[in-house]
């Protein structure tokens, strides 16, 4: 058995990321970079502020991820939370990144990466990305390529979201055409001399997302479907509403078995990163005869459970499949009165001093 | 038992039976089999352009060795004679042995990112067809070795006669030693394109970029033995999905593979919407082409073929009911609630006899044409004109629908127009019976346009039938099967409440009308909003003409016409709009229909798709449309400036 990158892992719950920021950035003065999403999100700025109070030295890159057309009102909150942002700091850099090239490919972390290459990271001891306000297009890449380039250095890496699943559901994207793989991410078919092996599809379910994993269901064409259901949750009945809404996928379309559900605790991304690399492990052996398994990722809704499916698809070179954005439609009547009372922001400390063995 | 109408065609691909017993072979016989008559099938490059849902995916499937192969050994299928004559027809097979050895590679979005990648336009180029061409190889001689059909020993690769030397770039004239080789360049270029950050030019391995040409080199893949003998097959490579591509990209590659020198059989398959706007509004790969670019004129090299779509529209849409019915019956057959009891044709399920309004609404309707007889001025004995002209024309009218109320709402239509054609008077002029400047005709427009309005005015069924249901879909098999799952549903509940299982023209009407409506509101694409905008924005246009008392245009509009050179222009003037225009095409909520002559001026008729025709309660004749102008258009989807 392949032992887990994160075992153990150091990360902080909500009631402990504040005296932790205050206790770890606050005794230090070497510079921190923060990189964080310069978007309409209402949680854009959660983060930076709370690094903003302890952080002595505190530089910032925020992405603006532009999409085509966008709603004008997205664009003056944007701007609005960017002012906001833009406070107090050493320095920021603003990085315009088009999420889709003219003919409508998606593009967006191919050159985010292409921008960071001539960026000087090295300098900085903790670089922290928060992924509140990041789509997964762009922020499972920067996080896969930051691990790559800090390997071997001395420079700690974080991530840090501010979540609130009451937000995930009114926040609604307007997907793409086509599913495909983030970029950076192994591709199911990667190669079509080595011939098929059994692919077990695990997406996360997610309110009014069924056309957009019926594409990625088209796009993967699993062997075997395991949806994962938010459970625990904050609302206790939210998994039963999604099994009724995604009833015809999971009985016709994706045809699951009732045993093949996955429950991973919606606010706790480890939980569902060890679930993912238990039944790896599981399915190796048995697949092992019959060209192999593979297990394809697919986290929408939840930002929580988007962490634990990049721990699991880092450490085991999982496929990730999504469908971009091109667009984002939110209640904000819904909206402005979820964010003061939800959001809570987790720690998840992925490479560093305190994993001397990596 | 699962409702087969209402799974999504990719549940098929799995499995070789399942999809063979759903897969029909009309579309051969009405898009492929004229080609192959001309010979133009495998020689050349051939383009197959249709928008999601056509079949394209199913016809690439059945060309695939292997669906071939299962089809072959499995001659007890019910679809069996049908589905071998027709690839027969079409040259994939002779005597019911193969003579293709076909692979689909879908042109995911992997091919794309090559485009992304930080070298000269050559290098990208040549990455991505070397990609192509050495994952072709090996689908080739997968197809022919899976579920041990043959063993890799017994295949041989025939290189072309007069480049014996070539087959070296390839590993040589065995299977495996040529297999093997395709493996390595895959592997090394996958590694380059999948790369988080790319790899420098200088660092790019030999293998990846040396010269590596199988189209054109392998004429032929022979099996030494087997149980039918030695035998050969034409490779077949069908490019799925190449709307994916950049549009440069897609031009270089439809520019490399129609050359002459590429000796295997290759098929390009794409979406509309895939190709620039431009190309979408302008429906011609001509004006893709750069003209100053060396290489072949596509138009020329290349066999297009175009799923659902092209200038004779009447015969297409013949064509289309016939394979719908033929389709439908096949997939209603895999429902045993139905073999069970006797029923195998989906059109004996859709009772086509009118259901007039009832008696107290006839009256009304009566009453209100009392009423309006008074209004307009129209003297009795003009009435009983009127209504021996509408008697005239039902005795000998066609269909049938022409009971009562529909009489009624034809005499309306007519007392209006014949009030609207009586020349002015003065005031002070002695009323005399005055003649119409044009005679007022009963014909099949106005009856249509009585239904029409009846339908409005007191909900009488109008979508019925099986005609009706073919006409909804837009000539697309997968909103077809939508729409008719949602009957065949209906009809099974009624079976299994011991019911007659035939709907009544009130229930399809009012399911069709529900359906549709909740179709346009799944919309998933991109620009869906502002398409949906264009849709209702055309759709309410059209309702206010259709109601209009006179029915001009009979049953209606259900198009805007603009004038063609300035529909032509709208890449240039409005490039929102055309972004809207394309992904409308591209799913079916709307089709363009160019160079339309009407009163000696060519227009483009932007037409509302099946689905919107139906959820807004629009006739289906096509050619029926308003005049307006690019900028109507670009108005109403907010994309004037």
């Amino acid at each position: 058995m392949t032992p887990p990158r994160w075992l153990p892992c150091v990360d902080h719950r909500p009631s402990e990321v504040k005296s932790f920021v205050a206790d770890y950035f606050g005794g230090q003065s070497e510079p921190c970079l923060v990189i964080s999403g310069a978007g309409f999100d209402p949680r854009s700025g959660a983060v930076t502020d709370l690094l903003r109070k302890s952080v002595k030295v505190l530089h910032a890159i925020f992405i603006k991820e532009e999409r085509p057309s966008p709603d004008p009102i997205l664009v003056e909150k944007a701007k609005t939370s960017l002012d906001n942002m833009n406070r107090d700091l050493a320095s920021s850099r603003v990085v315009s990144v088009d999420v889709f090239a003219t003919d409508g490919a998606v593009v967006g972390g191919r050159t985010l990466l292409a921008r960071l290459e001539a960026e000087g990271l090295e300098s900085y001891r903790d670089i922290v990305v928060d992924l509140s306000a990041l789509s997964i297009g762009i922020s499972f890449p920067l996080v896969k390529y930051l691990l790559q380039r800090t390997a071997g250095s001395k420079t700690n890496v974080h991530i840090f979201a501010a979540s609130s699943p009451g937000l995930d559901n009114v926040i609604q994207s307007q997907p793409s055409d086509r599913a495909s793989v983030v970029h950076g991410f192994r591709r199911v078919n990667e190669s079509y001399g080595a011939g098929e092996c059994a692919r077990l599809w695990l997406p996360q379910l997610a309110m009014g997302r069924q056309p957009t994993l019926q594409r990625i269901f088209d796009e993967v064409r699993p062997h075997d479907t395991c949806p994962i259901f938010p459970f625990p949750s904050s609302d206790p009945k939210h998994s039963d509403r999604l099994a009724a809404a995604y009833l015809s996928e999971l009985e016709e379309a994706w045809s699951v078995d009732t045993r093949s559900l996955i429950f991973a605790h919606e606010e706790d991304p480890l939980d569902l990163y060890r679930t993912i690399l238990r039944i790896e492990e599981e399915r190796k052996p048995a697949f092992k005869q019959f060209g192999g398994s593979m297990l394809v990722l697919s986290p929408l809704g939840s930002r929580m459970l988007s962490i634990g499916s990049l721990m699991a698809a880092l450490d085991r070179d999982l496929p990730v499949y999504y469908v971009e954005a091109r667009g984002y439609e939110v209640d904000w009547n819904a909206a402005d009165k979820i964010l003061p009372a939800e959001a809570i922001i987790r720690h998840v400390w992925l490479s560093g001093e305190v994993y001397p063995s990596m | 038992m699962s409702n087969p109408f209402e799974k999504r065609a990719t549940e098929y691909l799995r499995d070789d039976e399942a999809f063979l017993s759903v897969v029909t072979p009309a579309p051969l016989f009405t898009y492929f089999e004229p080609k192959a008559k001309d010979g133009v099938l495998f020689d050349r490059l051939v383009v197959v352009v249709g928008s999601p849902g056509s079949g394209k995916t199913t016809i690439a499937t059945l060309l695939q060795f292997k669906t071939l192969e299962t089809l072959r050994r499995k001659t007890g299928m019910a679809n069996y004679k049908e589905l071998v004559h027709a690839l027969t027809k079409c040259g994939a097979m002779k005597n019911e042995q193969i003579l293709l050895c076909g692979c689909r590679l879908p042109l995911e979005s992997e091919y794309r990112e090559f485009w992304e990648l930080p070298y000269e336009e050559e290098v990208k180029i040549g990455l991505m067809h070397s990609l192509l061409q050495s994952r072709a190889v090996i689908s080739w001689i997968q197809n022919l070795t899976s579920e041990n059909r043959h063993a890799i020993e017994d295949i041989e690769i025939v290189p072309r006669a007069d480049l014996p030397a070539a087959a070296e770039q390839i590993g040589g004239t065995s299977a495996q030693a040529v297999f093997d080789r395709a493996c390595q360049i895959e592997r090394e270029i996958y590694r380059i394109g999948a790369s988080l950050v790319p790899p420098k030019l200088s660092s790019l391995s030999h293998l990846s970029v040396e010269a590596y040409e199988p189209f054109q080199v392998i004429e032929k893949l022979k099996v030494l033995s087997g149980p039918d003998g030695a035998r050969e097959y034409v490779p077949l490579v069908i490019l799925d999905d190449a709307h994916s591509l950049h549009h440069l990209q897609l031009s270089r590659m439809l520019t490399w593979l129609a050359r002459r020198e590429q000796r295997v059989s290759r098929w390009v398959l794409m979406r509309l919407d895939g190709q620039s706007s431009q190309a979408a509004l302008l429906d011609s790969f001509e004006e893709e082409e750069d003209s100053t670019s060396a290489g072949p004129k596509l138009a020329r090299e290349v066999t297009t073929i175009w799923l659902q779509r092209k200038d004779d529209r009447r015969a297409q849409r013949v064509q289309f009911r016939s394979m719908a019915r033929e389709m439908a019956d096949r997939y209603l057959r895999l429902m045993g609630i139905f073999n069970r009891n006797g029923i195998t044709s989906l059109a004996s399920l859709l009772d086509v006899s009118p259901e007039p309004i009832t008696d107290a609404k006839c009256k009304e309707l009566a009453k209100k044409i009392a009423r309006m007889q008074l209004d307009l001025r129209i003297s009795p004995s003009v009435r009983q004109t009127l209504e021996k002209e509408i008697e005239s024309y039902c005795s000998g009218a066609e269909g049938g629908d022409v009971s009562e109320d529909v009489q009624l709402g034809m005499l309306r239509i007519l007392m209006q127009r014949y009030a609207r054609r009586l020349p002015q008077v003065s005031l002070f002029e002695v009323s005399a019976e005055q003649e119409p400047s044009r005679p007022v005709k009963a014909n099949a427009d106005v009856a249509d346009g009585a239904r029409i309005q009846l339908m409005h005015e007191y909900g009488r069924p109008y979508y019925f039938g099986m005609d009706t249901l073919c006409d909804g879909s837009s000539e697309n098999a997968e909103q077809f099967l939508q729409l008719a799952g949602r009957l065949v549903a209906l009809s099974e509940t009624r079976i299994i409440r011991s019911q007659r299982p035939a709907l009544p023209p009130g229930l399809q009407h009012r399911e069709l009308r529900v359906k549709t409506q909740e179709m346009m509101d799944a919309w998933r694409f991109p620009e869906r909003r502002l398409v949906r905008a264009l849709v209702d924005g055309i759709a309410s246009q059209c309702i206010a003409k259709t109601l209009e008392p006179t029915a001009s245009l009979g049953p209606g509009p259900n198009a805007f016409g603009i004038p063609q050179e300035e529909f032509a222009g709208i890449p240039a003037t409005y490039p929102r709009l055309a972004e809207v225009l394309k992904f409308g095409i591209g799913y079916n909520a709307i089709n363009v229909k160019q160079e339309h002559g009407t009163k000696h001026t060519q227009w483009a008729l932007v037409e509302l798709g099946g689905i919107s025709i139906i959820a807004a309660g629009l006739g289906f004749r096509k050619g029926n449309f308003l005049e307006r102008t690019a900028k109507d258009l670009a108005e109403i989807v907010g994309a004037s400036k």
